[in-house]
């Protein structure tokens, strides 16, 4: 005899009294607890993740954005250096506009020949493009010939001539008369 | 299925025995949780409470009926107790008698309680709950009989105090009877420690707050018995009055095996005194009746 049945029960049996269930069933709850858990550490460990993605995000785009600074930063030195380089283009053409017209002068007077004259020799540039001379020489005698040999004697000092022009009423000519208007510019190897 | 069956899976509690499935012991009802113990007499109330870890705590007794006690206890009761789950000891109106020649067919015991008639006969009364233990080697039986009324009444009496009875027994009843699981196991012991040897005389004495059962048995047989409620208080001499004609009935040498709801009766040093050389054994342990109710 058990003690249950040494302690009867003398009160009614409830008539819908169920059985416990069989204990193979505890894997049910122990499955779900299980789940569970693993859900929450799961939830856990994508929190941890999607955070430190998060992070990492914020430090790339922090990263990004420096570089940015420094881009900007480096263009606004470029702007400031090219500003000067300009200021300093600028500073070399107006000093190379000082050079003194007396060499040009100096050859244009120096190739007349003997015999030949000249009436007038007129030199002049301008403030927006002080590199470029126009000459304008008016030749009495001497013709085409007197011309080139002035022509010669400027490229001898160092300048090219472009733009140029001869007035004349025969161009073969080579004693006449004639006007010869030119654009000279200082040739920089000449200068080295 | 209801929102209760699931949270009853999700806590465990599907897979253990109801709490008032009476067929099971009561710690697997209630596993990790406080209940009550209570013995109830007729002016008398006594209670503990057997919290989680199995032990038992807070006890107290109070003179009274119990629907007095209930109106002042009741809330302290249901505090003491997880869920208000408590078993009942009644102590009065119950006789216990000895029987012969009773129905032994199987399933008897569910018969007798749903119909007592069928197992009982002529001595089945209307109102009445039974319960019964044959003597596996005799004719004879132990007949408890509770009035219904008091069972129910008690019910619903602890109902209205938020309290809900998982067990509702006759503890003098299951100390004898746990006195008979004792003996019969000493027989069997001398039986194949000395084979041959007659065991003798043996009276079995259970005592509970006033109530007093009394069986004797002679070899096998169980010859005689006597039950009383609400005998003594204090002064246990009307116990011996009743016990004390068994004893001499039963012969000289007669085994006295006492066993009381809690240790620390007088009853064995008062035999002692009144039959010099009597065989008294207490076999009551601490908390014996609350032990019995608990199955623990």
């Amino acid at each position: 005899m058990n003690k249950t049945n040494m302690m009867h029960d003398l009160k009614p049996e409830r008539p819908e009294l169920a059985p416990p269930l069989p204990a193979v069933m505890m894997v049910l709850p122990v499955l779900f607890y299980l789940s569970a858990a693993g859900a929450m550490g799961l939830g856990a460990l994508f929190t941890v993740k999607t955070k430190q993605a998060q992070t990492d995000e914020q430090r790339e785009m922090d990263g990004e954005q420096e570089v940015r600074r420094m881009i900007a930063s480096l263009k606004q030195e470029q702007k400031v250096i090219d500003e000067t380089h300009g200021k300093a283009r600028e500073v070399e053409a107006w000093m190379d506009s000082t050079q003194p017209l007396m060499e040009i002068v100096s050859a244009v007077i120096n190739s007349v020949k003997t015999g030949n004259t000249l009436s007038s020799l007129r030199l002049s540039r301008t403030a927006e493009n002080p590199e470029h001379i126009e000459m304008r020489v008016q030749i009495n005698s001497g013709g085409t010939g007197q011309k080139e040999e002035t022509v010669q004697a400027l490229v001898k000092e160092g300048y090219q001539t472009f733009k140029d022009d001869l007035i004349t009423h025969n161009k073969n000519d080579r004693f006449g008369d004639v006007t010869y208007t030119a654009t000279l510019v200082k040739n920089k190897a000449s200068e080295e | 299925m209801k929102l209760k069956d699931i949270k009853d899976v999700l806590t465990f509690r599907a897979f253990r025995p109801e709490p008032d499935d009476s067929s099971a012991p009561w710690t697997r009802r209630f596993t990790r949780e406080s209940t009550l113990a209570l013995n109830i007499g007729r002016r008398r109330v006594s209670w503990t409470v057997l919290d989680k870890r199995g032990e038992f705590r807070d006890a107290g007794a109070q003179e009274g009926d119990l629907k007095d006690i209930l109106t002042q206890m009741g809330p302290e009761w249901r505090a003491m107790t997880d869920n208000g789950w408590c078993s009942v000891s009644l102590n009065n109106r119950f006789v216990i008698t000895l029987e012969v020649n009773l129905s032994r067919r199987a399933g008897l015991e569910q018969q007798l309680r749903t119909n007592p008639k069928s197992v009982l006969g002529a001595k089945a009364e209307r109102g009445k709950r039974y319960s019964l233990l044959h003597n596996p080697e005799s004719n004879t039986s132990v007949l408890l009989s509770c009035d219904e009324e008091a069972v129910n009444k008690t019910a619903a009496m602890l109902k209205e105090a938020g309290l809900m009875a998982g067990r509702i027994c006759v503890g003098v009843y299951g100390m004898m009877l746990d006195l008979i699981e004792q003996v019969s196991e000493a027989r069997r012991a001398r039986a194949l420690s000395a084979p041959g040897e007659p065991f003798g005389s043996v009276v079995m004495v259970a005592c509970n707050e006033g109530s007093v059962c009394a069986l004797s048995q002679r070899e096998e047989q169980w010859t005689e018995l006597r039950s009383r409620t609400d005998l003594y208080t204090d002064d246990m001499s009307p116990v011996l009055d009743i016990i004390l004609p068994l004893i001499q009935n039963a012969g000289p040498n007669t085994n006295i095996v006492f066993m009381n709801d809690e240790a620390g009766c007088p009853l064995p040093e008062l035999l002692r005194q009144r039959l010099p050389g009597a065989l008294v054994s207490e076999v009551t342990v601490p908390g014996q009746l609350w032990k019995l109710l608990t199955d623990s």
